[in-house]
């Protein structure tokens, strides 16, 4: 992410308020990118068809929609993850050529899973037409390549690029499937209408990627014994990731299992009133993040560089716990910079609530939902931000263990408080995200005071590995 | 960071070869009773299997049995001829898995430890003693590194005694408590220096010394270590906490050898820039290895009862790093004296044919000796100049050798044999060539000698005393040889055709070589003393050093 955020940055140094709005918003596309799509998708198709005539079919979709959209995440957060790692060791051992071929095995194994697993989840619990099976398989697969492919494209530092596939990819969308609609409205129309959408963006981003690493692949199978090892070695960034995506979505799984949760058709479960609150609230905090990639993880990533060159430069030992104080006290106060006036934004959307439900017209009963929601997506956005700065100096271990901590809360706290009613939907996730920020920021803030330990032993991989010859030997 | 990382471990794998010595993959062997790692769990294992105490434990440094050649032969020999005697050996090397050794074990051999420097203690308890006290450690430590001896080895030592018992010693390496050390250490020693530089320098050194004080020592009536170093190390740890005597035999002067390498070191950053200044306080990385060295040296050889070593020259060396006079002796190396003056020489008629024993690395300076060759062949018609000794220790080292022998058309004139039986080509030689750099007492002219072949040899080590003769050789018997600058290869085939020109000569200073190894370089000789040093130290009463 810190390719294309070195690139808003520089967008953000311009002279102009326009600029300045500019890097913000293409920093918002490549933060949120599919779901952004998805939101403005759903409510411009909504608003295009009558209400009476498409409200079943529509909530079908969107159904079917999120679901894709939710396990594609799933299936496609460890190996994004994993394949990212292996990259970034690629670009630092100057062995770009490899990456073509990383990024083909990548997108093959990662299409191959996911259409296993839509296949599994589409055509058995779900009573879904044939036709409609195979519609919704490969928009699951488009959305989880285009998460993929996401990845990738940070790297390529085009985010003008970037935003206007994405844009034209809703622009298809909506067309395609309003159109299909008026002809046959039905599913499977809607489905491909929005897979065309989907596949716009995706080709657009492959071609940048594509453009930005035009090596030959010799042999697409070559990089799969790598992506393979890879795996296996960073086996708790991958676990991680998958408990992670998983931990992301919990707590929607548990409220459409719950009471509160209805059956559309095709035996599709949904909370309608749940997600649409969730979902808004992840919207609301959609500027902490592009603040994320402009600020903080580039600010944070020029430290960090500081600090490991000049190690290698041979500073002395003052020298670098200088570098390293500098290295905590920008990250800490970028972090409080970013998060306390999303904070206060998200005060603000929860005290105004009331006001924002009537002006979307969403249901007043969502009010307690939504507020409870934006705090809630303000401190899961602490808890990403600094979970994933862990994994900056390879603790693998604690990045794991937050992402087991925040799915076990966020699933067991959504459970438990459900017997408090429907008023307090979203509390589960409230606490939930509440108690992983603390952890997490406490985790960052014990790795950042004692970093030259972790670089020169603890997490040394040269002492790591004799260690463990030691102990087999 | 894992890339950046990477970059620091190339870093600590330059450090780890300032301790390493010569040592190759060799075929395999017929066994050794080899013993796991020194690693705790093992020595349940190792007490079942050792049912004696050794009378002898040799301590060796990067060479037996896993060289061949020099140190190792002479360790082999000297176990091997001393037959009623019961040794064990540790081997001490850089890093696991030990390579193939090169001597089948003789019978007497009881068994083979390894204590393996780079950090090879697993870590096994479960708690810290509270009773380690790392403010007393940090002191001790610093004052034994910064020129200690035998009293500050003998207080670490006993300072970390309560970790090496909890199985925490490698918490002084790889824990909070090791980052405070070294970093203390950097603050007092040289907060202008390199940190990273500093950092693996000190985990190699301080990790050797870990793991020297935690090794679990075999049982013996007598400690008997080849070199200073770590071996040095271990043998006066042995003296201190057995109270049974330690005694060192030096063949080079390993601080020497360490130093020189230390100054060659081109992964060593200068921060400082001393000048032409001779006394300049400030201390760099180089002074921090070095001294580390000197002070194991000192230790040795305050701990051992006998400072022996081959020859003259190597004693100023020995006084200047703490040993005592009244220890110290010269007992030389020994060659079978018996088996070689029995073979015949060449014939005066066959074709010129020299010979340089040893093997193919640098040290050796096989390339002088072929440009010597190429400078000398003109003159000598039919000459053969053949190069005996293994070639599979530095392969890129060979392959630059046989380069240099095609490129200089010699293909048909040098030729190398690889590890052969000296006594079936000696009778075929007539002079024996030896071109090294730096030599302790080379038994390759000592071998020569005793077949009555005369040497043409660089000035290094003892070759001149065994050319040219001791000081105490009465009565003198003259030159055996011709002495050269190192690294001349002009000298070197001037010398060479000196010889092969003059079969008078060749004849006068084949005997002169002849007497003079049987009267002082006599395997039998020098065995009768090693047995009666060793039956003398086996009866010594329990000692209390420090």
């Amino acid at each position: 992410m810190a390719g294309i955020g070195f690139a808003l940055e520089r967008l953000y140094r311009g002279a102009s308020l326009s600029d300045r709005a500019a890097s913000f918003a293409h920093a918002a596309i490549v933060a949120a990118g599919p779901c952004l799509l998805f939101v403005l998708c759903i409510w411009l198709i909504s608003a295009s068809i009558s209400e009476l005539e498409g409200r079943t079919t529509i909530a079908s979709f969107r159904a079917l929609i999120i679901y894709s959209f939710a396990l594609s995440f799933v299936v496609t957060a460890p190996i994004a993850l994993v394949s990212a790692r292996l990259i970034s060791d690629r670009l630092h051992d100057l062995r770009v050529a490899d990456i073509p071929a990383i990024m083909l095995a990548t997108f093959g194994f990662s299409a191959v899973v996911i259409v296993a697993c839509a296949a599994a989840l589409f055509g058995l619990p779900l009573e879904l037409e044939p036709a409609v099976v195979i519609a919704a398989v490969a928009n699951c697969a488009l959305i989880g390549l285009i998460w993929v492919a996401c990845l990738f494209a940070s790297v390529t530092r085009d985010y003008t690029s970037v935003t206007a596939f994405f844009a034209l990819g809703t622009v298809l969308a909506v067309l395609a499937v309003t159109l299909g609609y008026n002809l046959r409205p039905d599913l499977e129309i809607m489905l491909w209408g929005f897979n065309i959408g989907l596949a716009a963006t995706l080709f657009g981003l492959l071609t940048r990627v594509i453009a930005t690493f035009p090596f030959a692949v010799r042999a697409g199978t070559t990089a799969l014994l790598p992506l393979a090892r890879a795996a296996a070695a960073y086996w708790p960034i991958a676990l991680g990731g998958l408990c992670g995506a998983i931990g992301a979505w919990v707590d929607k799984w548990v409220v459409w299992f719950s009471p509160y949760g209805s059956q559309i058709q095709y035996g599709l479960l949904h909370a309608p009133l749940y997600d649409s609150a969730m979902f808004l609230s992840y919207l609301v905090v959609i500027p902490a993040y592009a603040a994320f990639i402009i600020h903080l993880e580039v600010r944070f990533f020029r430290n960090y560089r500081l600090f490991y060159s000049s190690i290698l430069e041979h500073a002395t030992l003052a020298q670098i716990r200088a570098h390293g104080a500098r290295l905590r006290d920008e990250t800490i106060a970028s972090l409080s910079a970013i998060t306390v006036p999303q904070l206060v934004v998200c005060a603000l959307v929860a005290l105004s609530a009331p006001a924002l439900v009537d002006l979307l017209d969403m249901q007043f009963r969502q009010v307690g939902m939504l507020r409870l929601g934006v705090i809630g997506a303000a401190f899961q956005f602490l808890f990403i931000t600094c979970s994933a700065l862990t994994l900056y100096f390879d603790r693998r271990a604690v990045f794991l263990l937050l992402q087991l901590v925040f799915l076990a809360l966020n699933g067991g706290l959504t459970f438990a408080l459900l017997a408090l009613g429907p008023n307090y939907l979203g509390l589960g996730f409230l606490a939930a995200s509440a108690l992983s920020a603390l952890i997490a920021y406490l985790a960052l803030a014990r790795t950042l005071q004692r970093l030259e330990y972790l670089t020169f032993i603890a997490n040394n991989p040269a002492v790591r590995i004799r260690r463990q010859a030691a102990k087999a030997f | 960071m894992n890339n950046d990382a990477a970059a620091i471990r190339r870093a600590g794998d330059a450090s780890l070869r300032v301790l390493r010595t010569a040592h190759a993959q060799a075929s395999p062997q017929a066994s050794f009773p080899t013993l796991p790692s020194a690693a705790p769990r093992f020595a349940f294992r190792r007490r079942r299997q050792e049912a004696q105490t050794a009378d002898v434990c040799m301590i060796v440094e990067g060479a037996y049995p896993y060289v061949s050649g020099g140190v190792s032969a002479w360790v082999h020999g000297v176990i091997s001829r001393q037959s009623d005697l019961r040794f064990c050996v540790v081997a001490i090397l850089p890093e696991p898995p030990p390579p193939k050794p090169k001597y089948d074990a003789p019978p007497n051999l009881q068994a083979l430890h390894h204590l393996y420097l780079s950090e090879a203690c697993a870590r096994g308890g479960v708690l810290r003693p509270s009773s380690f006290n790392q403010t007393e450690f940090d002191i001790a430590a610093d004052a034994f590194l910064r020129g200690g001896g035998l009293a500050e080895l003998a207080s670490v030592d006993r300072l970390m005694a309560p970790l090496v018992k909890a199985r925490r010693a490698t918490d002084l390496l790889d824990s909070t408590l090791a980052w405070n050390l070294v970093c203390d250490l950097y603050s007092r020693e040289m907060p202008h220096e390199s940190f990273l530089h500093f950092f693996w320098a000190w985990r190699a050194l301080f990790g050797g010394l870990v793991a020297t004080l935690a090794f679990p020592l075999p049982p013996a009536r007598v400690y008997h270590t080849v070199s200073t170093g770590y071996a040095g190390l271990l043998a006066a740890r042995a003296a201190v906490e057995t109270g049974r005597p330690a005694i060192i035999t030096e063949h080079g002067v390993y601080t020497n050898e360490r130093r020189i390498e230390i100054l060659q070191a081109d992964w060593i950053v200068d921060t400082i820039d001393k000048g032409y200044a001779i006394h300049d306080p400030r201390r760099d990385l180089r002074d921090f290895w070095s001294t580390a060295f000197e002070s194991y040296a000192r230790a040795c050889y305050e701990a051992c009862t006998e400072v022996i070593t081959l020859h003259g020259a190597n004693q100023s060396a020995q006084l200047l790093h703490g040993a005592a006079l009244e220890r110290m002796k010269i007992i030389p190396n020994g060659v079978d004296y018996r088996t070689l003056s029995r073979l015949s020489r060449a014939p005066t008629d066959d074709a010129p044919t020299v010979a340089l024993v040893g093997r193919v690395v640098p040290i050796k300076d096989i390339k002088t000796y072929i440009q010597a060759i190429e400078i000398v062949r003109p003159k000598i018609p039919g000459l053969t100049a053949l190069v005996m000794g293994p070639t599979d220790e530095q392969p890129d080292y060979y392959e630059e050798c046989k380069a240099m022998v095609a490129r200089l058309g010699l293909s048909g004139i040098v030729r190398f044999t690889g590890q052969v039986d000296i006594a079936s080509y000696f009778p075929r030689v007539h002079v024996n060539v030896l071109t090294s750099v730096s030599e302790s007492q080379p038994l390759s002219v000592l071998e020569a000698g005793a077949a009555a072949i005369p040497t043409v040899a660089t000035n290094v080590g003892a070759c001149r005393e065994i050319l040219l003769g001791r000081r105490d050789e009465h009565p003198a018997l003259g030159a055996g040889g011709i002495l050269t600058d190192v690294a001349s290869p002009e000298q070197t085939a001037a010398a060479i055709g000196e010889l092969l020109g003059d079969a008078d000569r060749r004849e006068r200073q084949g005997r002169v070589m002849r007497q003079r190894v049987e009267r002082y370089y006599d395997l039998n000789v020098v065995d009768d003393a090693y047995a009666t040093i060793y039956r003398h130290h086996m009866q010594a009463p329990l000692r209390q050093l420090a």
